[in-house]
């Protein structure tokens, strides 16, 4: 409580340092209107500056918190309100839609992660590929191989690949947009001619 | 010695006399045109060159701002805003727009339009911006110009957002360019970030209450900031000017704009508040986007941050700390003494600031050497 005096007092004595400084810097030769602005303007900037200094101080950020958690409190409660009186009429509230809305993006982001790990796949694929015909080993099953030779060739391709795909984190961020989709962009109208 | 007195004396009576007549007319003369004020306000003209939408996914449009010369350079120049506010401000009045320069220039310009988010939109993350929306639109930018970079210029939280996306995809993008952009909370310069603490300010309850953060309530945080020159400084200037048209004009566009207000997807808030407000995330190259973290060493193009002297909103000390963390060599810094929005609209960002940094751009984008493309 004393804390909050003394700071009360010390802006308040500041303020009225201000003003009197201001009053005393007054000159005759001034025209009213003139002087009057002047006045003012002293006047604002010292209120201004009074203004920036209680929004800083502790005692106006408890009382700014204090009053967002009861507007919070009651919107809450309206809310539930609002709910249970809708559960209860068999009707939809907007709670309801929020958690399918939460649902279909989980599903959007798994999905996402789902192609990401294919396109990873699908590269690694061509990567093995380019590389099979860089070599000129071509495909496996060329004439010649023995059934054995062909299983074993295709057994340790397949354990490279499968170290590969382990060792494999994407290194570009990829966009959304094979997800999300994109609409198509609308023409411009003098392209179009 | 006795006479010359009073002959001054006398004269300064006059003086007073005739300013308190003279003030007494202009004050009527100013009331005069209060009736007319409304019809004013009706003609007001938003934006001052004309464009066209070219591109749309969901909310959103791009802009692109139809030239009145050829095109001069290849690499496409992208402004990214602030998810709060609407982006016509870049635009405001001949005269006072931002994009002007840039189009008069020669570059082919375009403007995120993010639109006004629904309560569907709620759950939209700083990720769907970022690597969603925003990377499509450099993508389509890019596809259209035939270019294989784009300049982007993001302005405030659009400049956080911009920075992010350079980080993630530095590949795409030839120039950065940031207005008031905030990068470093950890700063007790701007009220913001003092109501913003987590001792204060509770964003999970905030956000699961409200879902989307109501436009009223920024707004009225924004008002908060400096309420005596906002509530009563502001109106009496117009008060004192409202004589002047070409002010008055400037004014009503200005203030429609302020209050033209949309609302922010609650998660988007939720992660600004909380990582970077917060956490201040950004700056420590910890900050998640999805399933990526953002370094800011990975930018290693050429950069101009741009700052006003009197932000209130974003002050400089946020913004600065942005060229000592990235690993471009090639980094400016340009201040101008302004306010936040001044930074964009006001007479000497207009008359000094923006000439230099479209001189900046031109320096370090890529000449278009066939005819002139100007579809």
């Amino acid at each position: 409580m004393a804390d909050n005096a003394s700071f009360f007092t010390r802006m308040w004595m500041d303020f009225a340092t201000r003003m009197m400084t201001a009053g005393m810097s007054f000159n005759p030769f001034s025209p009213p209107p003139q002087a009057a602005r002047q006045a003012r303007g002293a006047y604002l900037g010292a209120v201004s500056d009074f203004a920036e200094q209680m929004m800083r101080s502790p005692q106006f950020l408890s009382l700014m918190k204090q009053g967002m958690d009861t507007s919070l409190g009651a919107r809450k409660q309206m809310d539930e309100y609002m709910t249970a009186m809708r559960h209860d009429t068999q009707g939809t509230a907007s709670e309801d839609i929020d958690a399918l809305m939460i649902d279909v993006r989980h599903l959007g982001s798994r999905m996402s992660e789902r192609m990401d790990e294919i396109e990873g796949l699908i590269h690694d694929l061509g990567r093995r590929l380019d590389g099979m015909e860089g070599n000129g080993r071509g495909v496996p099953h060329t004439n010649g191989t023995r059934a054995g030779d062909r299983d074993s060739l295709r057994t340790r391709e397949r354990d490279a690949l499968r170290a590969e795909r382990q060792a494999y984190r994407p290194q570009e961020p990829v966009a959304r947009k094979a997800v999300k989709g994109r609409k198509r962009p609308r023409k411009n109208p003098q392209e179009r001619e | 010695m006795a006479d010359t007195g009073g002959a001054t004396t006398k004269n300064i009576f006059l003086e007073w006399q005739q300013s308190l007549l003279d003030e007494t007319a202009a004050s009527f003369r100013r009331w005069g045109r209060f009736p007319y004020l409304w019809q004013q306000a009706l003609k007001v003209q938003k934006g001052a060159t004309p464009s066209e939408v070219v591109y749309e996914e969901d909310r959103l449009k791009l802009r692109r701002y139809i030239p009145r010369g050829p095109i001069r350079y290849r690499t496409p120049l992208v402004f990214v805003f602030a998810l709060v506010n609407r982006p016509y401000i870049l635009d405001l009045r001949p005269g006072r727009s931002v994009v002007s320069h840039f189009v008069d220039r020669g570059f082919d310009t375009y403007l995120i339009d993010w639109g006004e988010p629904s309560r569907a939109d709620r759950h939209l993350t700083i990720d769907d911006y970022v690597n969603g929306y925003l990377s499509n639109v450099i993508d389509y930018v890019r596809e259209r110009t035939d270019s294989s970079q784009a300049n982007v210029l993001g302005y405030c939280m659009g400049g956080t957002l911009s920075s992010m996306f350079t980080a993630l995809h530095q590949e795409r993008v030839r120039n950065l360019i940031l207005m008031a952009a905030g990068i470093n909370f950890a700063t007790e310069d701007g009220l913001l970030n003092l109501w913003c603490e987590p001792r204060y300010f509770d964003v999970d309850r905030f956000v699961d209450t409200y879902g989307n953060v109501p436009a009223e309530f920024l707004q009225t945080m924004f008002l908060m900031l400096k309420p005596l020159q906002n509530l009563v400084e502001k109106p009496i200037t117009l008060v004192e000017r409202m004589d002047d048209e070409d002010f008055v004009d400037d004014y009503l566009a200005m203030e429609g704009w302020l209050n033209d207000n949309i609302p922010v997807p609650g998660e988007v808030f939720r992660e600004f508040v909380k990582y970077l407000y917060q956490k201040n995330l950004l700056v420590k190259n910890q900050m998640p986007v999805g399933r990526h973290i953002v370094d800011l060493r990975d930018i290693t193009c050429p950069v101009l941050n741009l700052m006003a002297k009197k932000d209130d909103l974003v002050p400089c000390s946020q913004s600065l700390p942005f060229n000592s963390l990235v690993s471009s060599k090639d980094k400016k810094v340009m201040e101008v003494s302004a306010g936040h929005i001044g930074l964009a609209v006001g007479s000497k960002a207009q008359r000094e600031l923006w000439p230099q940094a479209c001189d900046w751009l031109a320096k370090r984008s890529e000449p278009l050497r066939r005819r002139a493309r100007n579809k």
